[in-house]
């Protein structure tokens, strides 16, 4: 009965052909564009970063080892917004070190107690399923919070416990280099927390019954068996966190970044690290360059060249990141049934 | 070849080499006629060749990345291996039935209407009496008539590959590949599927592969051993699996080797 | 002497320590919200008037005697504008006085048989009791120039009861009354329902708002002070969601205006147009970055082998290394003064597309090239570079040229002219760079939803002939349809919580308009710009913790539902 119309039926089939051609050509070329977008914003950065740079002359700088120069270490000055990105960087540095400080140790305990101690119960679940949405909260709303609770709250009382001769200016009670790492870490908290938990799913049950088997308790098993075997998901997650936090300037504009810092928050003397101190952030310094810089000729190629200087940082990040995560996968690949 | 034998053969494959990355000779030089109405087995070791000879049958091997052919597969003067087939039409005539029964998340009737649909059958009631035939003709009427609205993951793993079955010669293809359809199957359900290759062959010609040679001797009329990429043997399936002409064929028959 | 075992002792420790530190993170993350909820809470809190001893000091109040007697008062005169002035007679009509020409024009619309009235609210409204009825009239600037200014009515408010005195506020839409039965109220227009009131023990003299928050009862020479404790909302959380009648403002509006440019005027605290604002971007955001990732998540996780799709992930991913504060910048130096060029050329891209990209195809095999195996097309987007590029600059020069061509040669002017307002940071922007922010996340989800669809799935659907489309749609699809969905939601949840981009490109302008060449203030830069200025424990910062509270609330929801759909998901794909 088929047959009859089999004719009919192939002239059907070509333009089924076509269509589906149609198809997977549009969608090949949203890949084609996504890959384009990508590479002509790089390249857009790049080439006016370096025209900027490399500009000399009239409008331009005198020659390319003093813009250099400027470019590391301006102080702000009247004829320029040229600040220097060096204590953007150690700013940045600095906040992003002293959140992993904060970031690890909570994230991966509370990985490895969701997945390892607690008990599956629907309060353990709502916990999981909470935690994993956190991560999608928008990080200003970590910054209102930071703003409320660290500065205002902790602050507060940290100022009339210990600085009260210093009062009423405050001292902790106000934005600073420790509230910010704080806030960036309950930020990145749950990216952490979701990127260990899933390291541990995917390592099999095998070695916690052979660990068990040898009469291992269940913390043994946890801290000799589990979490070396964990390790490379854990700095996968911490890698991925930093990276997200070098570019998250929403919650510092509430708790701590300046457009101009006088003094680096990190010291050669003790006590090394000025935790109430105000700090300069790359990506900060990015938006106040962009929103309010003045400079007449090359203001673009000061902004180019701060935005490059970020993206080259997160990238590098990711790369380490990712390049983590496929020796893991490829280890796993081999002890994997499949 | 005169006139009556030539109409007595399916499919005939002439010189067919094949090749991918990671394996250049995936297939050396295959030539075979496969005979109408008959089922013929594939046999041999694992990774001999024997899923990518039926894979060729229908290019199920284009969706491999960088596979390459040469050498023909005459069905019915049309070279299946040309630049300027209609794949999607050959597909229609070829069917192929996996390994792993893989019925579309969708209900009973559904799966076996989808082929129907993308071959142009608009008419609600035509498409009732084609799926109807196709259910009775892969002998699941009886156990799905009143479930047709079910999601057909809900059968069990033989009903599934029957409807597999089922979803393949609704089309009424002149050609059914089957690809080990048993190996997922319990021994019952196994049962039942070769007695329903016994049943299909009066309408079609089957080609199956299986890595069991009691089920290739109990369901087949031809056989055809395959080693490395190369075709060893084909004949009558009594004759290979009683009088062999090779050793090779012997020894693998007789589990000295495999 | 028993053996310490010190790899036992350091593993319990390590357990123990892991307990509590889990413990620690888990209740600062979920104590998050419940902290903002206790900073948020008092801006919900009711008014209060409290007898206040430690407030009360002796103090001549020569003219509030005067006015505050309204009672023995037969006229009374109202200073409105520079030039017109309003006045009452008991009894009588009221009228509008230009004192300069001395012009009399009568207010008709204000009640003939008043008994008391006050100002209230900055001189910007007035209160008239009569009938039994509190009525809270503004005054409305005229139409044309010079002409007399107009009363609208607010509220009218029914009040039983003989009143003593009657005095406005100074700056809120409120007024204390003393009534004969030596009771003082306090009415507030905000939420009427809300009646303060405190007994007397002697009929008042006269009454008097010292400042904004305490209130003097003069009674025989003596004075005594109350404590009027509210909110900038008074406690009538409604206000921050409907339309409100402000003093001198025409109809009832839905103002975002924390911090009136005029001193003492009250703020105005509408959460909707900033909502609103949000929500816009955030869809606008969408429509631009669902082509974009949906068209990619379909290739890499359906078309593409497992081999190039590995190599492709990371380099799709890289549009993720783009900080949202760099495509701010991005947007801020090379889109937006290029805009109108790009809509444009961005008219011409998706007008010409589908058109030029079928007519390549259709040749391509008109003419017997077989340009693709069908079924594996991996090189596919590399092969498509030169025509998509071909295809983009095609099209802008179309784009560019058809806008040309409009009445006005050119977009914007052509827009001006239908009467649709153009503003150089517009919604649209911030859509489109928005939509660019959001496209590697949506991607990434939609395509592991996608690529978690069995492959025997498709290539069952294929060895019926299906064409590789019909076998994505027919089959796939509808699999990871609500994977795509959820991408979509958190595509959304993302776009709607995003900040640096809002506030680089969005204008800030807190309109509630549909149209998307205006601009908009969201949320998210509400909450960036104003919380580090907004004094602390002020209603201000109260409200700001209110609107955090609502965008958590909102991004968290919609994230817990993308959530339970891909769980779903994950168990139905298991299934086969």
């Amino acid at each position: 009965m088929l047959a009859t119309t089999r004719t009919a039926f192939l002239q059907r089939t070509r333009w089924q052909r076509l269509r589906s051609l149609t198809m997977i050509s549009v969608s090949a070329s949203m890949v084609t564009a996504t890959l384009l977008l990508t590479l002509g914003l790089f390249a857009l950065l790049f080439i006016s970063a370096m025209e900027w740079i490399f500009w000399i002359g009239e409008g331009g700088s005198a020659d390319v080892a003093s813009r250099l120069r400027d470019i590391a270490l301006a102080r702000p000055g009247l004829e320029s917004s040229v600040i220097g990105l060096v204590p953007a960087i150690v700013g940045t540095v600095a906040l992003v070190m002293l959140m992993t400080l904060f970031v690890a140790p909570l994230g991966v305990a509370t990985a490895l107690y969701l997945s390892e101690y607690a008990r599956d119960t629907w309060y353990t679940q709502l916990i999981r399923i909470s935690i994993t949405n956190l991560a999608g909260v928008p990080a200003v709303i970590y910054g209102v919070f930071g703003l409320g609770f660290f500065v205002y709250g902790l602050g507060g009382q940290v100022d009339q416990l210990f600085f009260s001769d210093r009062l009423p200016s405050p001292t902790f009670g106000t934005p600073g280099l420790l509230w910010a790492a704080l806030t960036l870490a309950l930020v990145n908290l749950p990216v952490v927390i979701v990127a260990v938990t899933e390291g541990l799913d995917a390592l099999p049950e095998d070695l916690r019954q052979a660990s068990a088997a040898l009469g291992a308790t269940k913390n043994e098993t946890v801290f000799y068996a589990v979490l070396p075997a964990a390790m490379p998901s854990v700095f996968t997650g911490l890698i991925l966190s930093t990276a997200r936090a070098a570019g998250e300037v929403a919650p510092l504009m509430l708790v701590g970044a300046v457009k101009f810092a006088p003094s680096l928050p990190v010291m050669t003397t003790a006590p090394f690290i000025g935790l109430e101190q105000k700090f300069m952030h790359l990506g900060f310094q990015l938006f106040d360059a962009a929103l309010f810089s003045t400079v007449p000729p090359g203001g673009i190629g000061w902004v180019a060249t701060i935005a490059l200087t970020l993206v080259i940082l997160i990238a590098l990040l990711n790369i380490v990141a990712m390049s983590l995560r496929s020796v893991i996968l490829r280890r796993q690949a081999v002890d994997s049934p499949f | 070849m005169d006139q009556q034998s030539k109409n007595d053969i399916a499919l005939s494959i002439r010189d067919l080499s094949l090749s991918y990355q990671g394996n250049p000779s995936a297939l050396k030089s295959i030539s075979v006629d496969i005979p109408r109405h008959s089922v013929t087995a594939i046999i041999g070791a694992s990774g001999c060749g024997k899923s990518s000879l039926l894979r060729c049958l229908n290019r199920m091997n284009d969706l491999i990345d960088g596979v390459q052919y040469s050498g023909e597969v005459l069905l019915e003067e049309m070279n299946v291996l040309s630049a300027e087939t209609n794949v999607t039409a050959l597909r229609r005539r070829v069917g192929m039935v996996f390994q792993r029964p893989n019925p579309f998340p969708k209900s009973v009737f559904d799966n076996v209407a989808y082929g129907l649909k993308l071959s142009g059958v608009k008419s609600q009631r035509h498409r009732e009496e084609l799926v109807e035939k196709a259910l009775r003709s892969a002998a699941l009427w009886d156990e799905v008539q009143y479930r047709l609205d079910e999601s057909a993951l809900q059968l069990s793993q033989g009903q599934q590959q029957r409807l597999v079955i089922a979803r393949a010669i609704a089309l009424e293809p002149d050609i059914l590949l089957l690809d080990e359809p048993a190996s997922s199957l319990d021994p019952i359900s196994t049962l039942r599927l070769e007695e329903l290759i016994y049943e299909l062959k009066q309408t079609l010609t089957i080609i199956i592969v299986t890595h069991n040679m009691q089920q290739a001797a109990r369901v087949s009329d031809f056989t055809a051993f395959m080693n490395q990429g190369h075709l060893v043997e084909f004949g009558p399936t009594d004759t290979i699996f009683t009088r062999p002409s090779m050793r090779e064929t012997e020894d693998y028959i007789t589990g000295r080797y495999g | 002497m028993p053996v310490v075992n010190w790899r036992y002792l350091l593993s319990a420790v390590f357990g123990l320590s892991i307990r509590i530190a889990s413990l620690f993170a888990i209740v600062a993350l979920l104590g998050m919200f419940l902290q903002m909820l206790v900073v948020a809470y008092p801006i919900l809190a009711p008014s209060t008037l409290v007898s206040s001893q430690s407030m009360s000091a002796p103090r001549q109040y020569q003219e509030g005697l005067n006015r505050g007697l309204a009672e023995r008062v037969e006229r009374l005169e109202f200073i409105v504008s520079e030039n017109w002035q309003l006045q009452g007679v008991k009894g009588d009509e009221w009228s509008w006085v230009q004192p300069s020409s001395g012009l009399r024009l009568e207010a008709s619309e204000l009640p003939k048989d008043w008994l008391f009235a006050d100002a209230v609210g900055n001189n910007k409204g007035l209160v008239i009791f009569a009938n039994d009825t509190l009525h809270h009239f503004h005054y409305l600037s005229s139409d044309q120039a010079g002409d007399a200014p107009r009363a609208g009515l607010v509220q009218a408010h029914p009040f039983t009861g003989m009143i003593r005195l009657l005095v406005g506020h100074p700056r809120l839409p409120v007024v204390a009354i003393a009534g004969s039965d030596n009771k003082l109220q306090v009415v507030d227009f905000r939420d009427s329902d809300a009646l303060l009131s405190i007994a007397l023990e002697q009929p008042p003299d006269a009454l008097v708002w010292r400042t904004t928050a305490q209130l003097d009862v003069l009674a025989d020479g003596q004075t005594s002070a109350y404590e009027f404790t509210t909110t900038d909302i008074g406690g009538a959380w409604s206000r921050l969601f409907t339309p409100i009648q402000y003093e001198g403002y025409e109809r009832p509006s839905l103002l975002w205006l924390p911090l009136p440019a005029a001193e003492e005027a009250e703020p105005k605290y509408s959460l909707v147009p900033l909502l609103f604002g949000t929500l816009k971007a955030a869809l606008l955001a969408l429509i631009f970055a669902i082509p974009l990732s949906m068209g990619a998540a379909i290739y890499v996780g359906f078309f593409m082998s497992e081999f190039q799709r590995r190599r492709i992930r990371p380099a799709l991913d890289m549009l993720a290394a783009f900080p949202t504060v760099v495509l701010g910048a991005i947007g801020l130096f090379w889109i937006a003064p290029y805009f109108e060029q790009i809509v444009s050329s961005l008219i011409g891209v998706v007008i010409i597309f589908p058109l030029l990209l079928l007519t390549s195809v259709y040749l391509a095999r008109a003419f017997g090239l077989r340009l693709v195996n069908l079924d594996a097309l991996d090189d596919w987007p590399l092969t498509l570079m030169p025509l998509i590029i071909g295809i983009l600059i095609i099209g802008s020069v179309i784009g560019l040229g058809i806008t040309s061509k409009l009445p006005g040669n050119s977009l914007y002017a052509y827009l001006t002219s239908l009467g649709v307002s153009v503003s150089y940071f517009n919604s649209l922007l911030v859509g489109l760079v928005l939509g660019v922010a959001i496209t590697p996340t949506v991607f990434s989800v939609a395509e592991e939803a996608i690529h978690a669809v069995p492959k025997n799935l498709a290539s069952g659907a294929l060895a019926l002939g299906a064409t590789p489309w019909q076998g994505y749609r027919d089959i796939v699809l509808p699999v990871a349809l609500p994977g795509i969905i959820a991408a979509m939601m958190i595509g959304f949840g993302r776009a709607a919580g995003e900040t640096m981009i809002l506030l680089m490109l969005s204008g800030n302008t807190g309109l509630i308009d549909g149209n998307v060449f205006e601009g908009l203030r969201s949320v998210s830069a509400s909450l960036a710009l104003e919380l580090p200025e907004a004094p602390r424990d002020s209603s201000h910062f109260q409200v700001l913790f209110v609107m955090s509270i609502l965008l958590f609330g909102v991004t968290f929801s919609v994230n817990t539902v993308a959530a339970l759909i891909r769980n779903r998901i994950r168990t139905r794909v298991r299934g086969f």
